[in-house]
């Protein structure tokens, strides 16, 4: 990797990590001013005490137990961030490609519901091991649901999937509109070539080519490639 | 007498839902949507006192939200909420015609009666131009 090339690398990984914290911080932050509504409700319900009419409390039960559902959805979101900024501490890590996809996929959803975009999880039950840069591969996936995303027209429908291969792991991105080309001034495909060069992959079919919709990332079991006889680890 | 009718638009559905039914206890009419073409038939088929509106939305955001209603209605009195409002969104936001910005979470009571100012403001702009419309039309007649 040249010098231009390591530079964009750091700057585009940067910007790649910043722009997912922004996102969970803004999420976490819909949390917890739902909690902060719905405490001022239960307040609401007790003051009714105080001008003796009855409190109601199936009303409190209901509203605690929607305070239980938002502290739950903080919990995960808290979860996958915590697991996200943590896949930057080793440059090559043993992690499961499963794991790695479904907090891919959990970042990517407030874009995509920004974008109105319905995203959709193909991720098999099974985990597999993959011996790579666990960042760099979220990075390189989710470079391709965001170009997704932004193309998206009609249909509006983004599918995410991986399946084992006989040397390596599959990894295609899907939409159900025709994925448009890259802006030259980004050039995000040309750095999505770059991260994979790096990952010791390849993309295997890109949108330039029929039908226009798809990615699909080739990524060897360990950094150095793979032979056949590689068995994957399986959960 | 007639109460303050208040418009909420927010994509967070449990938010809302949940601050209109604070505010209707506070006896205003509250109604509300989630998105921002949604606010802007609301406000098309209806008069309201004022307009609170979120700004990162799905869709059209907060801030094209506001260009419409206001070009639609230059006397609404809009209300920007938001839990991610930066300077840059407030100052755009403010020179658009929004009367305030607030940041998430905001006291009720605060809210309340930032939403009774509104209506106030919203009349009395009423009021001058109905005195307007008399002056010109007295100016027409030549009285």
């Amino acid at each position: 990797m040249s010098g231009s090339q390591s530079r964009r690398k750091r700057n585009e990984s940067l910007a790649f990590f910043g722009t997912m914290i922004a996102g969970q911080s803004h999420e976490l932050t819909n949390v917890l001013n739902i909690i902060s509504e719905l405490a001022g409700l239960q307040h609401d319900l007790l003051k009714a005490g105080d001008d003796d009419r009855p409190v109601d409390l199936s009303r409190l039960q209901e509203v605690a137990s929607r305070i239980k559902n938002q502290v739950d959805r903080g919990e995960t979101i808290i979860r996958n961030t915590n697991q996200f900024a943590h896949s930057v501490d080793l440059p090559v890590a043993v992690f499961d490609l499963k794991e790695a996809i479904d907090r891919v996929l959990f970042l990517a959803e407030r874009s995509a519901r920004l974008a109105q975009v319905e995203l959709i999880s193909r991720v098999p039950e099974e985990s597999m091991a993959l011996e790579n840069n666990p960042f760099s591969l979220q990075q390189a996936v989710f470079i391709c649901i965001d170009l997704a995303l932004r193309s998206a027209t009609d249909e509006r429908r983004v599918t995410v999937g991986y399946s084992l291969g006989e040397d390596g792991a599959e990894i295609r991105i899907v939409s159900a509109d025709t994925v448009s080309h890259d802006d030259p001034v980004t050039d995000k495909l040309g750095f999505l070539g770059l991260l994979l060069a790096d990952l010791g992959g390849v993309l295997v079919k890109g949108p330039g080519e029929e039908p226009h919709n798809a990615f699909v990332l080739h990524l060897p079991l360990h950094p150095g490639g793979s032979s056949a006889s590689d068995e994957p680890v399986r959960g | 007498m007639r109460v303050d009718s208040v418009l909420l638009v927010d994509d967070e559905v449990e938010f809302v839902q949940t601050l209109a039914e604070r505010m209707r206890a506070r006896g205003l009419d509250v109604e509300y949507v989630t998105n921002g073409q949604d606010a802007i038939e609301s406000a098309r088929a209806k008069t309201y006192d004022a307009v609170v509106l979120d700004v990162a939305m799905p869709g059209m955001n907060g801030i094209e939200t506001l260009k419409i209603l206001l070009q639609d209605h230059p006397d609404l009195q809009i209300m920007l909420l938001t839990g991610q409002a930066t300077i840059g969104d407030a100052v755009e936001a403010t020179k658009l015609g929004a009367v305030d910005v607030l940041a998430k979470p905001t006291d009720i009571e605060t809210l309340v009666e930032k939403i009774r100012e509104a209506r106030k403001a919203r009349l009395s702009l009423e009021e001058k131009h109905a005195l307007d419309e008399i002056d010109r039309i007295m100016s027409t007649k030549g009285w």
